[in-house]
Order: C-alpha cells, then sequence, then structure tokens
C-alpha cells in the first residue's frame, strides 16, 4: 500500500496552486460579486494546462493520469468554486465525451481548441421537466437524409453561453426500442446552427462567475457527422460522463473544504475575544479538529476512486460515495467556517461566505445526494 | 548564450516561522519551501534572453536533497538543465564558503552571463551574487530591473535609491534581479512532465578541489522580531482636554 503521490502529481499541485494564488484569488470575489465570467481567466487556466489533462497530447491535451486532474481541480476549488466549474464541467462534461466517445475527425476538430482554455463545451442532458430523472428527456431528433432535425429545450448548462462556448452535446431522443422505451442518441450541436439560441442564467446564488445556461432547439438542422459515437448510444454514454463528473465534483468539495478550512483555522489563530485567540476555546479547537478529520477521509476516499479509475478497475460506486462525501464534508466544514468567523463571516471581504454560498451545488448537480443515495443503495443491493 | 541562474529554496514568506529549540536557526519542518522569489525573476529574465539568443539555461542550487524538488521548478518553468551542489548545508555555510563553491564549480563551465536574484528572502543577505562574481573576476551589475543583451554586453537599469542607474559591462557578468525586471511565469502542466526527462546533475563539494576556508560568520542566535504593543487612544471632551493629556503621556513616556 502506498498513500504518496508521484514527484510529477505533487509537482502538478503546487503548480497549479500558485496559479490559483496568484491569479485567481485577487479576482475571485470581485467576478463573483459582477457576476461575470472571465474569458482571459479561462484562457490562462488552459495555459497552464487546467484543460485535457487526461487527454493524450495527439489532441492537445497533457496526457495525464485522472489523479493529476483531480488534484488540478481541487487545488483550484481551495481559491474558488466558479473557476473550478468551469475547470471540472470544460474536463468532465464538456472534453470527456468528446475524447472518449468521438470520431477521429471530431476530436481533431474540436479537441485542440478545447484543451487550451481557448473554447469551451456544454454537456446538455438536463430538461425543465428531466432533473435527477434523465430518463424524461423531452429533446427529439428526427432524421431529415444526411441531417437530423433537433427541436426541445436544456436548462442549467454549464459552460454553454459564454463568449468562448463552442457547442454543446445534447441527448436527445431519436426513437423506441422494441420494449417501448425511448432510444437515446447524442448530437454535437455547434454555437452559430440556425435554430439554436443559447442563453446565459443569471442571479445564480452561487457559481456566479461560472457561466450557465438556457438552450433552445427549434428546427436545428445537424448533419450526421455530428453524431457523438454511434445513434442508440446517447444514455450510456451520459452514464459513463456521470461517472468521471462525479469525480470532479468530489474534488470541487474537497478543495472547497479545504480553504475554507484554512481560512477558519487562520482566524481563530488571530481572533481575540476574553482575552485569548478563540482558537484556544475548546469550542472553536474541536470544531477544527473535526474539519481536519473529514477533510482527511474525503481525501483518501476521492483518491482511491481515482486510482481506481486509473488502474481500469470498477469505480462508479466509490465515485458516487467520493462525491456525495465530499460535498457534505464541505457542507459541513463551510458551516463551521462561518461560525468561527462570527459576524464576519457573513460579510463579502472575509470570502469564507463565498464558500458556503458556492458549497450549495455541490449537494444538487451532476446527482443530488439522494441521487447519489440511489447509486449507493443499489451498489450494496439494497 | 550560454546562460547560469542561482536559485535558492527558501520558506515561503507566508509560513509562520518558529525559531529552533537551541536558538540558532528557524524550524522548516512542515514549511511550505519554494523558489526564493528573486530567483524567480532571475530566471524569467534568463528565459526571456534564451527566447532572444539562444543557447541554454542552466539552473544551479546549493543544498540537500530535497532542493532537487526546487531544481524540477526551474526545469518545469523552462530551464534546460539543472546542476545540484551537494555538501554544502545552508546553515553551517556562510554566504562566503557557498559563493566560493559556486564559483570553484562555474569555472568548468562555459557561460556568457550568471543571473542570481538580488536577495534571498530567507537571511536577507545580498551577498552570494556579487561574491561569486568577485571569485570568478568578472564585472557585476546588481538591482537590475531592466535587462539587454547586445553584441558581447549586458546593459542594466539598476534601481539605486529612488533613481536608475543605466550601466553596461563586457560579457561574462553577473547581474542580481530587483523585483520589477519582470513578471515571473507559473511552471505549466506541460512544463513538468517536460520537467522529468530533463537532466539534473550532482556534484560534490568534494570535487571541487576547495581552498581550505571555514565559515567566517557564525549565527549566534535568532529572535522573533518583539510584538508590537499596543497603542494609546487620547481620551478627553476636547481638543485642548486631549492635548494636555497627550502631552503628560509623551512626558511620562521620556520622550519630552
Ligand atoms: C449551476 C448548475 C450547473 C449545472 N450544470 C449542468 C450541466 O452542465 N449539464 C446538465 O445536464 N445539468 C446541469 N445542471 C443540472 C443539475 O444536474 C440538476 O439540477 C440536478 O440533476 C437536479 O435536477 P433538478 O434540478 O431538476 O431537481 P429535481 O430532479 O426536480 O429534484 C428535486 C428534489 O427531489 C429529489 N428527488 C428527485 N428524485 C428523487 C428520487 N427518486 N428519490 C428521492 N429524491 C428525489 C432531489 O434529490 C431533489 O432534492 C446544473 C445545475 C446547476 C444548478
Amino acid at each position: 500500500m502506498d498513500y504518496e503521490h508521484t514527484r510529477e502529481q505533487e509537482m502538478i499541485r503546487e503548480a497549479v496552486r500558485s496559479f490559483a494564488e496568484g491569479e485567481i484569488a485577487p479576482v475571485a470575489q470581485e467576478l463573483d460579486e459582477a457576476e461575470k465570467f472571465s474569458p482571459e481567466l479561462t484562457r490562462k487556466m488552459g495555459e497552464i494546462g487546467l484543460f485535457g489533462m487526461f487527454v493524450s497530447e495527439k489532441y492537445g491535451g497533457q496526457g495525464l493520469d485522472y489523479v493529476s486532474y483531480i488534484i488540478g481541480v481541487e487545488e483550484v476549488a481551495r481559491i474558488d468554486g466558479s473557476q473550478a466549474a468551469t475547470v471540472a464541467a470544460g474536463n468532465s462534461l464538456g472534453i470527456g465525451p468528446l475524447y472518449y466517445f468521438g470520431t477521429e475527425e471530431q476530436k481533431q476538430k474540436y479537441l485542440p481548441k478545447l484543451c487550451a482554455g481557448e473554447g469551451l463545451w456544454g454537456f446538455g442532458l438536463t430538461e425543465p421537466q428531466a432533473g435527477s430523472d434523465a430518463g424524461g428527456t423531452q429533446t427529439t431528433a428526427v432524421r431529415d437524409g444526411d441531417e437530423w432535425v433537433l427541436n426541445g429545450s436544456k436548462i442549467f448548462i454549464t459552460n454553454a453561453a459564454s463568449p468562448i462556448s463552442m457547442g454543446v452535446t445534447v441527448q436527445a431522443i431519436t426513437g423506441r426500442r422494441d420494449d417501448g422505451k425511448p432510444r437515446y442518441t447524442c448530437f454535437l450541436v455547434e454555437h452559430g446552427m440556425r435554430g439554436f439560441t443559447a442563453r446565459e442564467m443569471k442571479r445564480k446564488m452561487m457559481w456566479r462567475s461560472s457561466n450557465t445556461a438556457e438552450l433552445f432547439f427549434d428546427n436545428v438542422r445537424v448533419p450526421k457527422a455530428n453524431i457523438l459515437g454511434n445513434v442508440g448510444d446517447g444514455f450510456h454514454q451520459m452514464l459513463k460522463t456521470l461517472d468521471g463528473g462525479r469525480l470532479s465534483i468530489g474534488a470541487m468539495g474537497l478543495g472547497g473544504a479545504q480553504g475554507a478550512y484554512e481560512l477558519a483555522l487562520k482566524y481563530a489563530k488571530k481572533r481575540e475575544q476574553f482575552g485569548q485567540p478563540i482558537g484556544k476555546f475548546q469550542a472553536i479547537a474541536f470544531k477544527l479538529a473535526d474539519c481536519a478529520m473529514e477533510i482527511e477521509c474525503a481525501r483518501n476516499l476521492l483518491y482511491k476512486a481515482c486510482w481506481l479509475r486509473d488502474k481500469k478497475k470498477p469505480y462508479e460506486k466509490l465515485a458516487a460515495m467520493g462525491k456525495l462525501y465530499c460535498s457534505e464534508t464541505m457542507g459541513r466544514v463551510v458551516n463551521h467556517a462561518v461560525q468561527i468567523h462570527g459576524g464576519y463571516g457573513l460579510m463579502k471581504e472575509y470570502g469564507v461566505e463565498r464558500f458556503y454560498r458556492d458549497q450549495k451545488l455541490l449537494d444538487i448537480g451532476e446527482g443530488t445526494s439522494e441521487v447519489q443515495r440511489i447509486v449507493i443503495s443499489r451498489y450494496i443491493g439494497c | 548564450m550560454e546562460t547560469v541562474v542561482l536559485v535558492k529554496r527558501v520558506p515561503d514568506t507566508e509560513t509562520l516561522v518558529r525559531i529552533a529549540p537551541d536558538a540558532k536557526g528557524i524550524l522548516l519542518d512542515g514549511a511550505r519551501m519554494v523558489m526564493n522569489p528573486y530567483d524567480e525573476i532571475a530566471l524569467e529574465e534568463a528565459l526571456r534572453l534564451r527566447d532572444i539568443h539562444g543557447g541554454a539555461v542552466c539552473a544551479l542550487s546549493a543544498g540537500g536533497e530535497k532542493t532537487v524538488e526546487t531544481l524540477r521548478t526551474a526545469l518545469a518553468m523552462g530551464a534546460d538543465k539543472a546542476v545540484l551542489l551537494t555538501g554544502l548545508e545552508s546553515g553551517s555555510a556562510d554566504s562566503l564558503t557557498l559563493a566560493r563553491a559556486i564559483a570553484a564549480f562555474l569555472r568548468s563551465l562555459p557561460f556568457d552571463l550568471v543571473l542570481a536574484g538580488a536577495r534571498a528572502v530567507d537571511d536577507d543577505g545580498y551577498q552570494v551574487g556579487p561574491m561569486v562574481a568577485e571569485f570568478l573576476g568578472i564585472p557585476q551589475l546588481t538591482f537590475a530591473v531592466r535587462v539587454l543583451v547586445e553584441g558581447g554586453a549586458v546593459t542594466c537599469h539598476r534601481a539605486v535609491d529612488g533613481e536608475t542607474v543605466v550601466a553596461r559591462a563586457a560579457l561574462p557578468a553577473l547581474v542580481t534581479a530587483h523585483k520589477g525586471l519582470n513578471q515571473p511565469r507559473f511552471a505549466s502542466v506541460v512544463g513538468i512532465m517536460k520537467a522529468q526527462k530533463k537532466p539534473v546533475e550532482t556534484v560534490t563539494l568534494a570535487g571541487l578541489a576547495l581552498p581550505e576556508g571555514k565559515a567566517r560568520v557564525e549565527t549566534r542566535s535568532v529572535r522573533l522580531a518583539p510584538e508590537r504593543a499596543g497603542g494609546l487612544i487620547i481620551q478627553g471632551e476636547t481638543p485642548e482636554e486631549k492635548a494636555k493629556v497627550l502631552v503628560r503621556a509623551l512626558a511620562d513616556a521620556g520622550a519630552l
């Protein structure tokens, strides 16, 4: 058994940490308050290699393992949830499906730009009527010669309406199986295709500088060449994508918990009441001890899930556990962190309230905590 | 153009400093160690000059096994090769011994330019760079905020006492880098992977045939700076009353 990262992984952590502290930390609060997505920061994140870490060098990626990628997301999330969302969704939901299921031409066409952080790609699964129940998709695609005609809409799609968004992978119903259930196919819909509109969703509580979109498809004609993989593969592709995506949401929980914990620890040593640092009061010290312990558990669970994936072993159950545990750990940690800051914790200047808000999405996105429990209970045979 | 950059591994300035039990140094276990920020500036300049003039950049550091990490960071930023000088643990060596060893090694190497940070943020000596130049008998230009290499010479803008002095020296020369010279790049993931394949050569002090020379400076004790005492807020209803209280307080403190 070996709990050490490789030298390369440690260096990646150090490099992303320096970058996040140097380039993201100074602007995170400002972008959050302005509810502004930053293409410049996204490009910088691309320059240091935060997009396409698990993609082969042939397509402009870095050819690294999944653990390295997760370390990258974790270190960005330690500073800012919004930028971590851009990276996690950009990789797991944008680049991932194209890389794992795309044809050679599709990979050549899209991946180099996406891996450079010059473009973003969305993943359109959720619809107004189909959230946790992804099988409730209503968007349809009907074949017409060498094209398919898409109609429907998607909601809450990350990275899909930014100035650098290039397109979206869209799941649509393309017929019925023999048992009457819908057959799903994924289409690569590019920005600029006639009938496709992407509208940015504003006034979010969290991830305020991450781009979220509502998408409308009104008789969008998509060429046959833009089918991801094969007709009918859609559902399987979505499930596979979500398994990987869970690890990156887990990394956001872990990194966010670490960031909030560090802020709280620092504050507890500095803030004095009743003539001593508040960290000397056991009530405060015990909260911090709990945070440290839970973060350690979360980290071990998540890294184990990534390690299984890198070893090509079944990792899906641990991915669901990792996503759930890391998100809920961050929930408890941010709650303690704000409490330790007292009234100042509620003020924007102290940054910790941003972690508090950003955490809530992690209980909801890419499968709610309830859905993760459903997944886990199936794996353990309930 | 062949450039050597002197880099030092130092504790991050954010690290909480703890004094060692013998009070002769600080405890470094658990501290986050980084490349001295001034050396990052020196390295960045070397990389930029290489882009213009070609050649190779070699990062050189003296220290223990862990120092290799700092050299790998230099390689990840873009240096072509790295040299670790071992057998000289910092703490036991003063700036003079260190500079003598570095100079002895550099004599075995063809170079046009040596770049170093103007200071190291841990012991703030400002000495190693200039001493190396002296031992090598080459010109030195310190506190550079702009560097230009042209026609076998280096021209620097030196920030001195709020003025800028423009100075020029023939190569080979040594330049120390000051804040404001450039904005160092971040090591990228691609750079990190390339760094794993670049060579790190280890050179032991014993192999350098150094003249005898013990450290001449000994650290007697290290103390934390005293905590700043709380200020005094002058109370009073009117300005006159406050002035009176202030004068009395100043007199009591022996300031008047
Ligand atoms: C900022 C943001 C970004 C997002 N990015 C993307 C994206 O890029 N791509 C994408 O496709 N989607 C994205 N989503 C959508 C997200 O995945 C969904 O919001 C999520 O899956 C939940 O769906 P819903 O909101 O419709 O909630 P619902 O499914 O309506 O759930 C409401 C509540 O009911 C519970 N519930 C539902 N079913 C069950 C059940 N069977 N048993 C017990 N409890 C149940 C849920 O857990 C939840 O508590 C994003 C969402 C947000 C907010």
